[in-house]
């Protein structure tokens, strides 16, 4: 890990994004969605036709993923502020360093951002795929304009989720992927699985 | 042009107060314009008062501006603080914007208005007595009045010496003229004849017997009048116990019971035909919400509810899931 943090060249002229830390979520501002798109290849959330009918919804805060957010802060790309109250009830902004980020201190989370790190420096597009029964959906381009080519699995998962997920991304046409990590090394380990029928065989 | 604008939209939009005070649960609107709060807060009797996921739903549709108690108007990003200020979880006011956005009306479970105590007929003298006599018996639980002794030497006592157990009793009846007996003869010489021409005939009006002075156990051995104190008092406050049982107010699992509504839910939706604050309604269904990657629910507790459906919440998407609640008729899939 060390290692490869050495490697990025650190380039201060990069313009940072503010995400804000509320209520345990990482929120984005959505006029910062094409930058992030363009600049970092991060998509917030896929704009649906029913927001854009609707104009009552002018909501300009957008969530985002824990590990997403632990990528943009690593390589320049955000800040992440977050509101406190003063003593005279006031709330005033505050930007937090790196280690002071409330991220989940588990080995799970650790293990899922080595894995969507890995696939960002790739150029793939990360999203949540928690409804196709995964962790993550992967885009190989913006997911407003195709269809998830992954659905990835992080967590070591029993053999019966193995089959549900499956038989859900087989329906969906997409690829089940399962990745693993060691201990010696941040090299994620991939593995895919298809259906298989042995009377087509 | 912008300035106009800005008035403009100022004119038309409800004023929500934020006190910062954790004792209250709810915000407090000082100005209502359109008619959004129709289906939305409580109405009270200083106007209306709005939950925050509600409060936070009218800003971010832009019916509303939340200010502070200084005059300062929160921005979106401050207002989703106070849902954490006030312990409302993202996954429940995500659930609650996607289902308020159909045009449905959402509410928070209210208390029950109707005063089930009130329904039970039980007059007021009767409970002042009932608390009376209940006060009185927990005061005396432990005291045993000294009062009915017939004979305390009625009973056995058994002494130990030196391993030989023997028993004392005192003879039942005191009387000098029973403990000696007649002679032979003087029984030989009784004339029946003349006494028996003296009895009188036994008369249908019997006077009445007297009653006992204590009534024995049926069930409990009694050894000593010690113990037969303590037995009867507890009798008899078990008598009293059933004589006011009737009287007795409700506990608590009858009044869950007798509940209209489902409990433990996070919200209740109506059908926004006909709804009014004022009139009861029944709602279409209860919402329960809560995040896909937290602790899952459990099987036995999903069994119990009937017509609620769970909002799964997963960074700003909610999924819905019906559940039959009751145990499904499976012979209707037979034919």
């Amino acid at each position: 890990m060390s290692h490869e943090i050495l490697e990025v060249p650190v380039n201060s002229e990069k313009r940072k994004v503010e995400i804000c830390h509320v209520t345990g979520r990482f929120f984005a501002s959505k006029s910062d969605c094409p930058y992030l798109e363009s600049a970092a290849h991060v998509c917030l959330n896929r704009n649906s036709a029913e927001d854009d009918k609707n104009w009552h919804y002018n909501s300009n805060l957008l969530p985002i993923l824990d590990e997403l957010v632990a990528i943009l802060v690593e390589f320049g790309f955000a800040n992440v502020i977050r509101l406190e109250t003063t003593p005279d009830r006031e709330i005033q902004r505050k930007t937090l360093e790196i280690s002071e980020i409330p991220f989940e201190n588990s080995k799970e989370f650790r293990t899922k951002r080595l894995v969507v790190r890995d696939f960002w420096k790739k150029g793939y597009f990360i999203a949540d795929g928690t409804r196709f029964g995964g962790n993550y959906l992967v885009y190989t381009s913006s997911p407003n304009t195709c269809h998830a080519e992954f659905v990835l699995i992080c967590a070591p998962i029993t053999d019966e989720e193995r089959i549900s997920a499956m038989r859900c991304c087989n329906q969906v046409k997409k690829t089940l992927l399962l990745a693993t990590t060691s201990s010696e090394s941040t090299q994620p380990h991939y593995t895919q699985c298809t259906w298989f029928r042995p009377e087509f065989y | 042009m912008a300035e106009w604008n800005r008035a403009k939209r100022k004119r038309k939009t409800i004023e929500i107060q934020y006190t910062g005070l954790a004792s209250n649960s709810t915000l407090k609107v000082t100005k209502v314009t359109g008619k959004h709060l129709e289906s939305m807060g409580i109405p009270g009797k200083f106007g209306y008062e709005v939950y925050p996921e509600e409060a936070v739903y009218l800003m971010e549709t832009g019916s509303a501006t939340i200010s502070t108690s200084s005059g300062r108007d929160l921005s979106l990003l401050e207002a989703f603080s106070i849902l954490e200020a006030m312990s409302v979880p993202m996954s429940k006011y995500e659930a609650y914007k996607h289902v308020k956005r159909t045009g449905l009306v959402v509410l928070r479970p209210r208390k029950p208005t109707i005063d089930f105590e009130r329904l039970r007929h039980v007059e007021p003298k009767i409970r002042q007595k009932f608390a009376e006599k209940s006060f009185e018996m927990l005061v005396n639980r432990h005291t045993v009045p000294e009062e009915r002794v017939p004979n305390p030497d009625s009973f056995p006592s058994f002494e130990n010496r030196n391993g030989q157990i023997s028993m004392k009793m005192k003879v039942l009846h005191t009387s000098p003229a029973l403990v000696n007996f007649l002679p032979l003869e003087m029984l030989e010489s009784i004339q029946t004849s003349t006494i028996l021409q003296n009895l009188k005939p036994p008369t249908p009006n019997r006077p009445p017997c007297r009653p006992p002075s204590y009534w024995p156990f049926v069930d409990h051995h009694v050894t000593n009048w010690q113990e037969f104190r303590f037995q009867a008092e507890q009798a008899r406050q078990e008598t009293v116990l059933r004589r006011l049982k009737k009287l007795r107010p409700p506990s608590h699992a009858e009044l869950r019971r007798e509940r209209i509504t489902v409990e433990n839910v996070d919200f209740h939706v109506f059908s926004p035909a006909s709804f009014s604050h004022r009139l009861p309604a029944r709602p279409l269904f209860s919402l329960i919400c809560y995040s896909a990657t937290g602790p899952p629910l459990k099987i036995s507790e999903l069994a119990e509810l009937e017509n609620v459906v769970f909002a799964m919440e997963e960074a700003g998407k909610v999924n819905f899931v019906a559940m039959s609640g009751a145990s499904i008729d499976l012979n209707n899939y037979l034919c």
